[in-house]
């Protein structure tokens, strides 16, 4: 057993806190403020210093980091920025990730590798009104028309949906079949004539990634624009959120291990009662339980990442990943916002954007009650039974 | 154009206390990091490069196998290639070597790097960070033109100029020519350093190769490196005295100036 | 042992209800969005005579009961948070103050402008340095022949935006730690007060949560709260009494209001072929905050009943805020879990009210002070003197 990081993800890295203290810091209430995603200019430079396809492999225009290098990526991104961190995960963890799981050479020539250099951006488009957790409920259709398909119907709650270039969407092309066997992945484009942004919505946190209504109106798509197998789109989305879910644990780790650094500062700054707050126990036990969560958070995700480097069955952990990350970043960002007391309420500190930011990792990418299931049945099948959601 | 940036390795400041009062340097963290003003000099060469594809920046380093990670770390932010001076017969950390045994002092680096110099060959251009922030000496850059025989342009903030056998370069408030081959020093700042580039990371280590020289690959034996400089002692720079603030209208406090000099003997009358 | 209200509580229970769903609550979404003060409210709540509802009539109030007093506030706190709260500093925890420790003259003056909402009340405890620790309090009175100059800075001003009268609480013996404190009736007018830009926060954001600088203040000494120096403390501890009382009553509003919204979208949100009710996750996380809330509605009550039967409930106080804060917390991160991706989204009110919940462990002493009055109080018979 080893528990070092590599030289080469050592420094990647300080390459992303350079990048993120220096270029994304100075910009957060920019970013916070802005309605169509971070500024232009930030994603070129973020282009430019290669994050946009950190896992994916060089020939594909990527990093070639891995799992673990997009996982240092997503814990350096949302230390500063939540909101930049989202629009980058959407990005690669779940829209190129899907078109590197699923797409045929050529798609990987023509998007992945756009994608991955950040000249394109991506989105993916699975959630419904009627289709939440219920992802087998999608009603979108795509009907085959010659050698196209035409695409009907709304998609909700899309991260990068009105920045995205590229999006992958799934639909119904067989409702007698449904999930299994019935439904497609498609690669869309933006600027395609009925694909059309409805809404953005307003939201508690993250409000620096835009999560759009998408109406597809016959849209046609070519055939050769088809993700994966025709009838097998439901695999794949699952595929991708499996993946993308032990990010979300990383991510969550770089959030929790920077409020409680902010939290460290404070308690033994701040003075009542004749000395700094740190020599109170309720102070000492807040940090101690939140250092322990964090610890363990620590272990966890880069254990998953291993797994995933290293070609093994990952997903039970994933899923673990995103369920204890997201709780243990909640909890952690409650306590340390506590410890400044009323500072921690106030708009002027980073603690009050954390707690609105953290929260949403307890619901996207499948909410924690999913993530439940999902570990429940990988556990259940491993003594024959099934479990039904 | 082939330039070769030098880059020294130091204690990463933030990993150590220091204790006034106890006279001790207090190690909490030992960590490493590229000498600033090594950076700049290393975005000097890159902004050459920027605009010349020929150009070829090479980073030079002297001192024990981990100054490596320092090589590699300048190829992620963007050098060509890597030297690296190190040899089990040098003693440990030069940096501390110079305050230390001192086998090794600037005047036998200096040699080394300019034996290096020449035999990566067809060098145009030596940059320099101006100091170390370790030692603070500035003591090198000086002593490695000498050693290759180039001139110094000391303390540049931007090239203006560079080809034709001259480069031509600003300082903060002068500008000066020299004849190529020549070096110059970078302060801290001159410029700002663009990142490390994440691909360029994994690269630095996964692909490209920091290419290592002994002492025999320059053509030295220790003995050659007999230093120049002997330890006389060390001790803590003395404490700066703060200053006092005068009071009054400007007439008095220079009349109050006036006389503490001359209560000082500094000045007669 | 008897739980049943009287029927005039009854009568109240509803009119409250019925007042704050149809004038208040409509009104919630803009205060957060708008960031304003509720000033309207205010106006309205002053004509149905409830703006400091449990002053006596005679000072214009409504003599409300404690426990009515508390349906008031726990109705308020269904309906808005943000005027609950500011309705609570104003009438509570400076109007009852008043009452409370002030001299007959003092009463005359102010009780009735605050009850009219001609003055809004604020109660000017914090500093930039010091909340809890009221021995950590900087700003100083110094008495000046008939008059005391008042300076310093004080934060965190809940209605600082809005207030025309400021309870403010400055040392006049500055060695003597908490004990030293004074507490003064300032006017807004007065020369050298000045308030200072309203605090943008997380949650309660029509608050108007404001700095107050004061300097050099003159404030005739007919204006020390009941005419005594050093009282300051004692009567700041008795007012947090009564103010704790309140906090739960509206988190406990708060809390019911964030599980009959989590109810109704549970029974009507499909997924999975069923309304997500039907899933026993949910259905826990709704029945768990259920039993959270029946505990702190009786102690709310009991709280309640201690303080109009006239016994001490300092401790009572502490625990209904402590379970209050976190209840109301707890339920709240609940129900934006059982809204799924719409609990995010500023469309559903859950969004806000998990966001206004968060300031109830920090109000009226934080989560932590109160664990420390509790434990003091434990301690007490075996003469254990705990030390913050
Ligand atoms: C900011 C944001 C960004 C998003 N970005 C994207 C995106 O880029 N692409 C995309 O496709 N989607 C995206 N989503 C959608 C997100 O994945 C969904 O919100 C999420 O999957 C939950 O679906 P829902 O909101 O419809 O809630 P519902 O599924 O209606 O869930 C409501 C509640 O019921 C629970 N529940 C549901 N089923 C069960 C069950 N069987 N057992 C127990 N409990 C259950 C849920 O856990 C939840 O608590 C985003 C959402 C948000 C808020
Ligand atoms: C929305 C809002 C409205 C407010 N309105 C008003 C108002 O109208 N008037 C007013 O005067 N103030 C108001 N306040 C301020 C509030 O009363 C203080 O925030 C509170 O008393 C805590 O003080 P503090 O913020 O200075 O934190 P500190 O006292 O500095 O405490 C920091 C942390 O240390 C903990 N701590 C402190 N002492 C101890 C100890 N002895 N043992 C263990 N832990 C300890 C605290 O619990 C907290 O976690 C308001 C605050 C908020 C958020």
């Amino acid at each position: 057993m080893d528990f070092t990081f590599s030289k080469e993800h050592q420094l990647l890295r300080r390459a992303f806190r350079e990048f993120t203290e220096q270029e994304i810091a100075p910009r957060i209430d920019e970013i916070e403020h802005s309605k169509s995603g971070p500024p232009a200019d930030l994603m070129e430079k973020a282009a430019e210093y290669g994050i946009f396809g950190v896992p994916f492999p060089q020939k594909y225009g990527g990093m070639g980091a891995g799992e673990t290098g997009y996982c240092i990526l997503m814990e350096e991104l949302n230390r500063v920025s939540p909101s930049f961190a989202t629009v980058v995960g959407a990005h690669i963890g779940i829209s190129s990730m899907a078109i590197y799981l699923d797409g045929t050479e050529e798609q990987k020539q023509k998007y992945l590798v756009p994608m991955a250099k950040g000249e394109k951006i991506g989105a993916f488009a699975l959630t419904e009104p009627g289709a939440g957790s219920d992802a087998a409920a999608t009603r979108t259709r795509a009907v085959r028309e010659g050698d196209s398909y035409i695409l009907d119907g709304t998609k909700h709650f899309i991260t990068n949906g009105s920045i995205c270039d590229v999006a992958v969407v799934l639909a119904l092309t067989d409702p007698a079949l449904g999930p299994r066997g019935g439904m497609t992945g498609f690669i869309v484009e933006s600027q395609w004539e009925g694909f059309k942004v409805s809404k953005i919505e307003d939201k508690m946190g993250i409000r620096g990634s835009p999560t759009c209504e998408i109406v597809l109106e016959e849209l046609r798509v070519p055939q050769e624009n088809v993700l994966g197998p025709v009838g097998m789109g439901f695999v794949t989305f699952m595929k991708t959120l499996d993946v993308g879910r032990t990010t979300i644990g990383a991510a969550s780790l770089g959030g929790a291990q920077y409020v409680l650094d902010r939290a460290i500062e404070w308690a033994v700054t701040r003075e009542a009662f004749g000395g700094p707050i740190a020599h109170k126990q309720s102070i000492q036990w807040m940090i101690a339980d939140m250092a322990a969560e964090i610890e363990a958070l620590r272990s966890l995700v880069y254990r998953t990442a291993w797994l995933v480097d290293t070609k093994q069955p990952f997903s039970r952990e994933a899923a673990i990943c995103k369920l204890f990350g997201s709780e243990v970043c909640s909890r952690v960002t409650d306590k340390a916002l506590q410890i400044h007391g009323a500072l921690g309420y106030s708009r002027h500190m980073p603690l009050e954007r954390g707690l609105r930011d953290a929260r949403i990792s307890e619901i996207f990418e499948g909410t924690n009650e999913i993530q439940r299931i999902v570990i429940a049945a990988n556990i259940f099948q491993e003594h024959g039974v099934r479990i039904h959601p | 154009m082939k330039i070769v940036v030098t880059i020294k390795q130091i204690l990463d400041p933030s990993g150590f206390t220091v204790n006034r009062k106890r006279e001790k340097v207090f190690v909490n963290r030992e960590e490493y990091i590229v000498n600033p003003a090594d950076l700049n000099a290393l975005e000097m060469a890159l902004r050459v490069k920027d605009h010349d594809d020929e150009t070829e920046v090479v980073a030079l380093g002297l001192g024990p196998p981990r100054v490596d990670d320092a090589l590699r770390e300048a190829m992620a932010r963007g050098a060509d290639s890597a030297v690296l001076v190190s040899d089990p017969a040098l003693p440990a950390p030069v940096a501390q070597a110079q305050v230390a045994d001192l086998k090794i002092d600037a005047h036998g680096a200096a040699r080394l790097m300019a034996a290096a110099v020449e035999k990566i060959g067809d060098v145009n251009l030596v940059i320099c960070g101006t100091a170390a922030l370790d030692s603070g000496a500035g003591e090198l850059p000086g002593r490695l033109a000498e050693a290759l025989g180039w001139p110094v342009l000391p303390e540049v903030y931007a090239i203006d100029e560079l080809g034709d056998g001259v480069v031509r370069a600003s300082q903060r408030t002068a500008r000066l020519e020299a004849d190529l081959p020549a070096l110059l020093t970078v302060p801290r700042d001159a410029n700002e350093p663009r990142h490390i580039y994440g691909a360029r990371a994994i690269n630095a280590y996964r692909q490209w190769q920091v290419v290592t020289w002994g002492l025999d690959d320059l053509g030295f034996t220790p003995d050659d490196l007999e230093p120049l400089t002997t330890v006389g002692g060390r001790r803590f720079p003395p404490k700066r005295a703060l200053g006092t603030r005068l009071e009054g209208s400007i007439e008095e406090a220079v009349e109050s100036v006036i006389a503490q000099l001359r209560a000082k003997e500094l000045i007669e009358g | 042992m008897n739980f049943s209200l009287t029927e005039e509580q009854k009568m109240f229970r509803d009119m409250f209800h019925d007042f704050a769903q149809g004038e208040i609550a409509p009104h919630a979404e803009h205060l957060d969005k708008a960031e304003e003060p509720p000033t309207e409210n205010f106006k309205k709540i002053a004509m149905q005579g409830l703006l400091a509802a449990p002053l006596p009539e005679e000072y214009g109030g409504a003599a409300l009961d404690a426990l009515s007093y508390s349906m008031w506030l726990e109705e308020l706190g269904k309906a808005c948070m943000t005027t609950a709260v500011a309705v609570h500093v104003h009438g509570g925890m400076v109007g009852m103050t008043i009452l409370r420790e002030g001299t007959e003259a003092q009463k005359q003056t102010y009780l009735p402008q605050l009850a009219s909402g001609e003055r809004i009340g604020a109660f000017a405890w914090s500093e930039p340095g010091a909340g809890s620790d009221g021995g950590g309090l900087l700003t100083r009175a110094v008495k000046d022949g008939d008059d005391y100059l008042l300076t310093g800075r004080k934060a965190w001003i809940s209605n600082g935006a809005v207030a025309g009268l400021f309870l403010v609480f400055a040392k006049t013996d500055p060695d003597a730690g908490a004990k030293g404190l004074s507490a003064f009736l300032v006017e807004r007018e007065m020369e050298g007060v000045r308030v200072g830009r309203t605090e943008p926060t997380l949650g309660l954001r029509g608050l108007g949560i404001t700095p107050l600088h004061l300097d050099g203040v003159r404030v005739p000494a007919a204006n020390l709260l009941g005419g005594a120096e050093n009282e300051g403390h004692a009567q700041a501890m008795r007012a947090l009494d009564y103010g704790r009382m309140s906090v739960s009553a509206i988190a406990l509003g708060a809390a019911q209001q964030a599980l009959d919204y989590g109810v109704k979208f549970a029974s009507e949100r499909v997924q999975f072929g069923v309304p997500i009710g039907q899933k026993q996750a949910i259905q826990n996380y709704l029945a768990e905050s259920a039993a959270k809330i029946k505990g702190l509605r009786h102690l709310v009550s009991y709280v309640a009943w201690l303080v109009d039967e006239g016994l001490p409930y300092t401790d009572d106080a502490a625990a209904a805020k402590l379970l209050g804060a976190e209840t109301a917390m707890w339920v709240a991160n609940k129900m934006v879990q059982v809204h799924g991706g719409y609990g995010y989204m500023k469309e559903y009110p859950i969004e806000r009210i998990y966001r206004d919940c968060r300031a109830l462990d920090l109000i009226e002493g934080t989560g932590q002070i109160q664990r420390i009055v509790l434990a003091a109080n434990l301690f007490k018979p075996y003469g254990v003197k705990i030390a913050a």
